[in-house]
C-alpha cells in the first residue's frame, strides 16, 4: 500500500479520473439497476458532482441548443462540455487542493492514518466489491482503485444510510446535484489530498472553507463560471436553504459532516448561477478556462473533454436532461440571491481577460456570445445593454461595475467582432452620434447665449456641426496656408468629406497630423455629452479647444492672399461668412479672425461649388466650436482682429512692407532721429537735413544727446581698447605683432561697426575724431598695453597649445608657483625656531631648587 | 649660550614623549644644571596632588610655582608640606598679605569653577608678587584624574600688570596636559595617548581701584572669565581638531579601503580636470 500511495501522489490526475469514471459507472449502474447504495456510496462525491454538473451544463447546453434549434447536437455538446468542464475543473481543483494539502503538512499524518484505515477496510471491501475498478481499468489502476474503493466504500456506507432515509428519486436527483456541487469541491480538492480522507476531509474542508473563501472569491472572479469558489462562499453563507437539509443528510451519510456542507452550498450557488448565465457560463467557462489555465490548464481542456466525453456519454444525457429542469427551477429562485456573486465574478473575469489574452476564447465565444449575452443581460438588471450584444455577455456576469462592461465590450468588439476593421468604425459611429448629441445640446444651449447677438438661428446648427469640422478645417486651412500651394478646392474637398462623414473626414485630413486631433475631439465630445447639461463646463472646454485653432488661425491670417481670393467669395456668401465668423472667430478667438476668413473662403468656395445646404451643414459642424469659443472671441477679436490684420498682413507679403514696415520703420526712425539729432547737435547740417522731424526731436535731442554721448563714451572706451593695439603696433612694429594686432583690430572692429550701424555718420566721425585724439596720448599708454596684450596673446596661445596636450599643463603653471610659495615659507620660518610660549611667562617667585635634581 | 641651550632644551623636551616629560626634564637638568630653574618654571609637568594636614587633609595641587625645595605650599593653610625647616621657611616665598587674601578668594572662586566644569578634581591657585606693588602673577591649577593615570591637567599662568588709570593687562598662558591611559595594564600597553597644548591670551580690563576688595573681585572676575574662555577654547580644540585628526588617522590606518577610494577619487578628479581642460 505504501508503494501504492507513493504511486498515487504523482499519478493523482489519472487516479482521480479513474476514480471519477469508476464512480460514475457505479452510480450509473446504481441508478439503472436500482443499486443506489453502491453508486451513491462509491461515487457520491465525484460521480454525483459530475452528474449534477452535467445536468446543469446540460441545461446550459440545452438552452444553447434550443437557441440554435439544433436538438441533435444537444446531447453531444452536453456530454462534451460536461466532461471537459468537469475534468478540467476537477483536475485543477485536485491539483490546487493537493498542493494546498502539501503546503499544509499537519494534515498528512492524518492522511496516513486514514490510509491505514482505508487499507484495512479496503482489504475487506476489495474482496467484496473490487470488481468495478478491476473491470474498468487495469492492474495499475487497481492500486488506485483500492483507495478509491476505500473512499467509495465509506461513502457508500454513509450514503447507504442516507439512501435508506432518502427514498424519493427526486430527492436523489436533487441530492446528487447538491452532491455534485459539493463533490466537485471536496473531490477536486480533497481527493488528491483526500485519498488520505476522512480525517483530512473535515480538517481540509474547514480550513478551505475559511481560508478558501477569500481565495475563492478571487478565483471565482477569475473564472466567472468557476463553481468551486462560489460553492465555498455560499456554503458558509447559505445554510438555511433546503439544500442545507440535503447537505445535512449528506453529512449524516458521510463520516465527515463538513465536506458535504461545503458541496451543498456550492451546489446551491451553482444552480443559481447556472440558470442565469448558463450560456454565459459556457462562454465564461471557455473564458474562465483561459483564466484558470493561467493557473493550471487552459489549453488542455479540449483533450480532456475528449477523454471525459466517453464516460459522460456512457452516462446517458437523457437522465441529465430531466435533471435540468429542477436545477432551472432552483436556479430561478436562487438567482436573485446569487446575483451579488456575479459582480465579483465580473471583476475577476475582467482581470482574467486582462491577464490572459482571450482572443482564442473570444473567437470561440464571439459568435455565440451576442445571443448568449443578450439573455444574461435580460436576466440581469441592465436590459438596455442588449443591443450591445458583445458587451452585454460580459457585463451580465458582472452586475456591479459598468466599467468592466465597457472594457470587456471593447475587448469583445475588438476580438469578437472579428472584423478588426470594424473597431475604428464603431467608435467613429458612436462618436458621430455623440458629437451630434453634443452638438444638439450645444446648439440648444449656445444659441441662447451667443446666437441672438450675431448669428441667425441656422448658425447654431452650423456651429454645432462645425466643431469637429471647424477644427479639422482650421487644421486643414493651417496646413493649406502653410503649404499655400494647395488650392482651396482641396480644402473644400476635405471640408466636404468632413461634413459628410465627420469621422472619416477626420481620418482623411488627419493623414498629415490631423489623425490625433479628431480622437481628442471625439473623446471630449463623449465626455461633453455627459456634461452636456452643464453649459459652463462646455464653454470652458470649448475655450480650451479654441486655443489650438487660434494658433492655426494666425498662419491663416498671415496668408491674406488667399483671403483676397476669399474676399471675392465673402460678398457672395456674406451670411455664412458672418455666421462662420461669428462662430469660427470664437474658436480661433482673436487670432482666429484671420482663420475665420480663411475658413470663410473655404466655405465660400464650397458653397459656390456645392449646395448651400452642405455648406450650412459644414458651417454647423464648424460653428459648434465657434459657438463654444465664440463667447470670448467675438468680443475682443473683432476689435483686435483688425489690428492684427494690419500688422500681420504687411509682414508676410513683401509689397506691404510700406504698411508693415511703418511700425518697425517707426521704431527705427525713432531711433534714427535720436541718432540724427545727436548728429544734428554735432553736425547742424544733418539735423537740418532731417528737417521737419527734427524740430520736435530737437528738444528731445538735448536730453538724448547725453545718452548718445554716453554711448559714444562707452564706445570710445571699447574703442580705446581696440585702438590701443594698433597704436602700439605702430610704435612697436614687429610684423608678427602687427599682424596679431591687426587680427585684434579686426576682432574689435566688428563691435564698432555694429555701433556704427546704429550710429549715424556724425557719430562715426565723432568717434573717429575722438579715436584720433586719443591716438596721440595713447601711444605712451598703449605701448605697455600692447606689451601686455602681446604677452596675453602669447599666454593664451600657449594655454591653447597646452590645453591641446592636456589640462595638466595648464594646471602645472600655477602649481610651480604654489610649490615655490610653500617651500619658501617652510624653509624661511618654520625650520629655524620653535616658539615656546611658556618661555616668556611668569617665572614664579624665587625659590630654591629641589634637592632631587 | 644659555639661551641657545635653553631653547634647545625646550625644543628637545617639546619633541620628546609627553608622558615622560618629567624624566626627560630631570635628565636635561642633570646635563645642564644651569638651566634647571628656567626649565622647571617653563616646562609644565603633570600636576601632583597633596593633602594639607592643616586643612583637614584637603587636597591641593603641586607645581613648580608653589614649590620650595622639596616642599609645596598649600593654598588652604599657606604652609609648605612637607614642612620646611624654620631656616629655609624664612626664605621660602609667601604671598603678601593683600595678595594672600586675593589668593584665598581665588581658590574659593576657582574651586566653584572646578566644581561646575569638572564635577570633581582638584583646583589650586597660587599667587606671587611681582616687582610692582599692583602687579602680581599667579597660577591656577586644575586636575582631574578619575581613572588610574588618565588625567586632565590644566595650568593657567596668569600675569597681571597695571597699565595705569585702573587698566590692567591680563596675560594668561594656559597649558593643558592630557594623558589617556587605559585602566588595565594590558590595555595600557595597547594604547596610550598623552600630549600638551599651550595657548597664550592677553587682554586688558579696567579695574575700579576704589577699594581693595573691589579690585580683588574685579581681578577674580577678570581672571575667571579669561581662564574660562581659554580653557573652553582649548577643550574645543582638543575635541574638534586633535581628536578628530587622530580619529581620521585612526580610520585611515584601519580602513585601507577609504584610502584607496580617496586615491581613486583624486585620480579621477585629475583625469576629469584633464578632460575638462581639453
Amino acid at each position: 500500500m505504501v508503494s501504492d500511495r507513493s504511486r498515487q501522489d504523482p499519478e493523482l490526475d489519472d487516479f482521480l479520473r479513474r476514480v471519477e469514471d469508476i464512480d460514475e459507472a457505479k452510480r450509473s449502474n446504481a441508478e439503472r439497476g436500482g443499486n443506489s447504495r453502491p453508486s451513491r456510496a462509491g461515487a457520491p462525491r465525484s460521480v454525483k458532482m459530475t452528474d449534477e454538473q452535467y445536468k446543469e451544463r446540460d441545461l446550459r447546453e440545452a438552452r444553447r441548443l434550443l437557441q440554435r434549434d439544433s436538438p441533435d447536437d444537444f446531447d453531444e455538446e452536453m456530454v462534451v462540455d460536461q466532461s471537459a468542464y468537469n475534468d478540467d475543473e476537477n483536475d485543477l481543483t485536485y491539483k490546487s487542493a493537493y498542493n494546498y494539502e502539501k503546503t499544509f503538512s499537519p494534515k498528512k499524518p492524518s492522511y496516513n492514518i486514514n490510509d491505514l484505515d482505508l487499507d484495512r477496510e479496503v482489504d475487506a471491501k476489495v474482496s467484496r466489491t473490487g470488481n468495478n475498478p478491476s473491470k474498468e481499468e487495469g492492474g495499475a489502476s487497481f492500486t488506485v482503485s483500492k483507495d478509491d474503493y476505500l473512499l467509495l466504500q465509506r461513502l457508500k456506507k454513509d450514503v447507504a444510510n442516507l439512501h435508506q432515509d432518502s427514498a424519493s428519486p427526486d430527492r436523489s436527483n436533487k441530492v446528487p446535484e447538491r452532491r455534485q456541487t459539493s463533490p466537485e469541491r471536496p473531490i477536486e480538492k480533497k481527493k488528491p489530498t483526500n485519498e488520505p480522507k476522512k480525517q483530512t476531509m473535515p480538517s481540509r474542508g474547514k480550513p478551505r472553507g475559511q481560508t478558501v473563501n477569500v481565495q475563492y472569491d478571487i478565483e471565482i472572479d477569475m473564472d466567472a463560471p468557476m463553481l468551486p469558489p462560489r460553492h465555498s462562499e455560499k456554503k458558509i453563507e447559505k445554510q438555511d436553504d433546503p439544500y442545507e437539509e440535503r447537505l445535512n443528510r449528506m453529512q449524516n451519510r458521510s463520516p465527515s459532516p463538513q465536506p458535504p456542507k461545503l458541496p451543498t452550498r456550492p451546489v446551491a450557488e451553482i444552480k443559481d448561477t447556472t440558470p442565469e448565465v448558463i450560456d454565459l457560463r459556457d462562454d465564461e467557462d471557455k473564458e474562465a478556462a483561459p483564466a484558470l489555465p493561467s493557473r493550471a490548464n487552459v489549453r488542455t481542456e479540449p483533450p480532456k473533454v475528449e477523454r471525459s466525453k466517453k464516460p459522460v456519454e456512457s452516462i446517458t444525457p437523457k437522465e441529465r436532461t430531466p435533471k435540468l429542469p429542477p436545477s432551472r427551477g432552483k436556479s430561478v429562485t436562487e438567482l436573485q440571491s446569487v446575483k451579488p456573486e456575479p459582480i465579483t465574478l465580473i471583476d475577476l473575469e475582467d482581470e482574467s481577460d486582462d491577464v490572459s489574452s482571450l482572443e482564442d476564447k473570444v473567437s470561440r465565444t464571439s459568435h455565440t456570445i451576442p445571443s448568449r449575452a443578450a439573455k444574461p443581460v435580460m436576466d440581469e438588471p441592465a436590459e438596455v445593454l442588449p443591443p450591445r450584444s458583445n458587451k452585454a455577455p460580459l457585463p451580465p456576469v458582472s452586475r456591479t461595475s459598468k466599467e468592466p462592461m465597457s472594457f470587456i465590450s471593447s475587448l469583445n468588439n475588438n476580438k469578437l467582432s472579428v472584423a478588426h476593421s470594424q473597431l475604428p468604425e464603431t467608435p467613429k459611429k458612436k462618436q458621430a452620434g455623440h458629437s451630434l448629441d453634443y452638438l444638439e445640446s450645444v446648439q440648444l444651449k449656445s444659441p441662447s447665449s451667443k446666437l441672438p447677438s450675431k448669428s441667425t438661428p441656422t448658425k447654431p446648427k452650423v456651429s454645432n456641426m462645425s466643431r469637429s469640422d471647424s477644427f479639422i478645417n482650421s487644421a486643414l486651412n493651417s496646413d493649406l496656408k502653410l503649404e499655400k500651394k494647395r488650392s482651396p478646392e482641396a480644402a473644400s474637398q476635405a471640408n466636404d468629406n468632413s461634413t459628410k462623414v465627420p469621422p472619416p473626414v477626420r481620418q482623411k485630413p488627419s493623414n498629415l497630423s490631423k489623425s490625433t486631433p479628431p480622437p481628442t475631439g471625439q473623446k471630449p465630445l463623449s465626455l461633453q455629452k455627459t456634461f452636456s447639461n452643464l453649459n459652463g463646463e462646455k464653454e470652458q472646454k470649448k475655450d480650451a479647444s479654441n486655443t489650438p485653432p487660434p494658433v492655426r488661425a494666425k498662419p491663416a491670417g498671415l496668408s491674406k492672399k488667399e483671403n483676397d481670393n476669399k474676399s471675392e467669395a465673402p460678398p457672395i456668401s456674406k451670411k455664412p461668412e458672418y455666421i462662420a465668423k461669428d462662430k469660427k472667430p470664437l474658436p480661433p478667438s482673436k487670432p482666429r479672425n484671420l482663420s475665420a476668413d480663411s475658413n470663410i473662403n473655404t466655405k465660400a468656395s464650397e458653397q459656390v461649388s456645392e449646395d448651400p445646404t452642405e455648406g450650412l451643414r459644414s458651417f454647423k459642424l464648424r460653428s459648434t466650436p465657434a459657438k463654444t469659443t465664440s463667447k470670448t472671441p467675438p468680443k475682443v477679436p473683432a476689435k483686435g482682429s483688425s489690428l492684427s490684420f494690419a500688422t500681420l498682413k504687411p509682414v508676410a507679403p513683401t509689397p506691404m512692407n510700406s504698411s508693415t514696415s511703418p511700425r518697425r520703420g517707426n521704431n527705427d526712425m525713432i531711433e534714427m532721429p535720436k541718432l540724427r539729432s545727436v548728429n544734428g547737435n554735432s553736425d547742424t547740417k544733418e539735423g537740418s537735413v532731417n528737417g521737419k522731424h527734427t524740430p520736435p526731436v530737437v528738444p528731445k535731442h538735448k536730453p538724448t544727446i547725453p545718452e548718445a554721448l554716453v554711448n559714444a563714451k562707452s564706445l570710445k572706451k571699447t574703442d580705446q581698447l581696440s585702438n590701443r593695439p594698433p597704436s602700439a603696433n605702430d610704435s612697436d612694429i614687429p610684423e608678427a605683432l602687427a599682424k596679431r594686432n591687426a587680427l585684434n583690430k579686426s576682432k574689435v572692429a566688428p563691435v564698432v561697426p555694429a555701433r556704427k550701424i546704429s550710429m549715424p555718420e556724425a557719430l562715426k566721425r565723432a568717434n573717429q575724431l575722438k579715436s584720433a585724439a586719443k591716438n596721440d596720448p595713447e601711444p605712451e599708454i598703449e605701448e605697455p598695453a600692447s606689451d601686455d596684450i602681446n604677452s596675453k596673446l602669447e599666454a593664451v596661445i600657449s594655454l591653447h597649445q597646452r590645453k591641446t596636450f592636456g589640462g595638466s599643463a595648464s594646471a602645472s603653471t600655477p602649481q610651480p608657483l604654489r610649490r615655490v610659495r610653500t617651500t619658501q615659507p617652510s624653509t624661511g620660518a618654520a625650520s629655524p625656531q620653535l616658539t615656546h610660549i611658556t618661555k616668556g611667562r611668569a617665572k614664579g617667585p624665587r625659590r630654591k631648587l629641589p634637592s632631587k635634581i | 649660550m644659555s639661551d641657545a641651550k635653553y631653547d634647545a632644551a625646550l625644543d628637545l623636551l617639546r619633541r620628546l614623549d609627553p608622558s615622560k616629560t618629567k624624566a626627560n626634564l630631570q635628565n636635561v637638568i642633570s646635563l645642564e644644571p644651569d638651566l634647571a630653574e628656567n626649565l622647571l618654571s617653563s616646562i609644565d609637568l603633570p600636576l601632583t596632588v597633596m593633602a594639607d594636614p592643616k586643612a583637614a587633609n584637603r587636597e591641593f595641587l603641586c607645581c613648580d610655582y608653589n614649590r620650595d625645595m622639596d616642599s609645596y605650599r598649600s593654598p588652604w593653610s599657606n604652609d609648605y608640606f612637607p614642612q620646611l625647616p624654620a631656616a629655609d621657611l624664612e626664605e621660602s616665598p609667601f604671598p603678601s598679605a593683600p595678595l594672600r587674601e586675593l589668593e584665598t578668594l581665588c581658590n574659593d572662586s576657582f574651586d566653584v569653577y572646578r566644581d561646575l566644569y569638572y564635577e570633581g578634581g582638584v583646583s589650586s591657585v597660587y599667587l606671587w608678587d611681582l616687582d610692582a606693588d599692583t602687579d602680581f602673577a599667579g597660577v591656577a591649577l586644575f586636575k582631574k584624574s578619575n581613572v588610574s593615570s588618565s588625567s586632565w591637567d590644566s595650568i593657567h599662568v596668569v600675569e597681571v600688570t597695571a597699565q595705569g588709570n585702573g587698566d590692567f593687562n591680563y596675560k594668561v598662558t594656559s597649558t593643558v596636559i592630557l594623558q589617556l591611559d587605559a585602566a588595565d595594564a594590558a590595555a595600557a600597553a595597547a594604547m596610550k595617548l598623552s600630549g600638551n597644548l599651550t595657548r597664550q591670551t592677553e587682554r586688558d580690563f579696567r579695574v575700579d581701584a576704589n577699594s581693595a576688595e573691589q579690585t580683588r573681585i574685579a581681578h577674580i572676575t577678570n581672571l575667571g572669565t579669561l581662564i574660562e574662555d581659554t580653557e573652553s577654547q582649548m577643550r574645543d580644540m582638543l575635541e574638534t581638531v586633535y581628536f578628530e585628526k587622530t580619529r581620521d588617522i585612526f580610520h585611515q590606518t584601519k580602513n585601507s579601503l577609504a584610502a584607496k577610494n580617496e586615491s581613486n577619487k583624486t585620480a579621477q578628479e585629475e583625469v576629469i580636470k584633464g578632460l575638462q581642460n581639453l
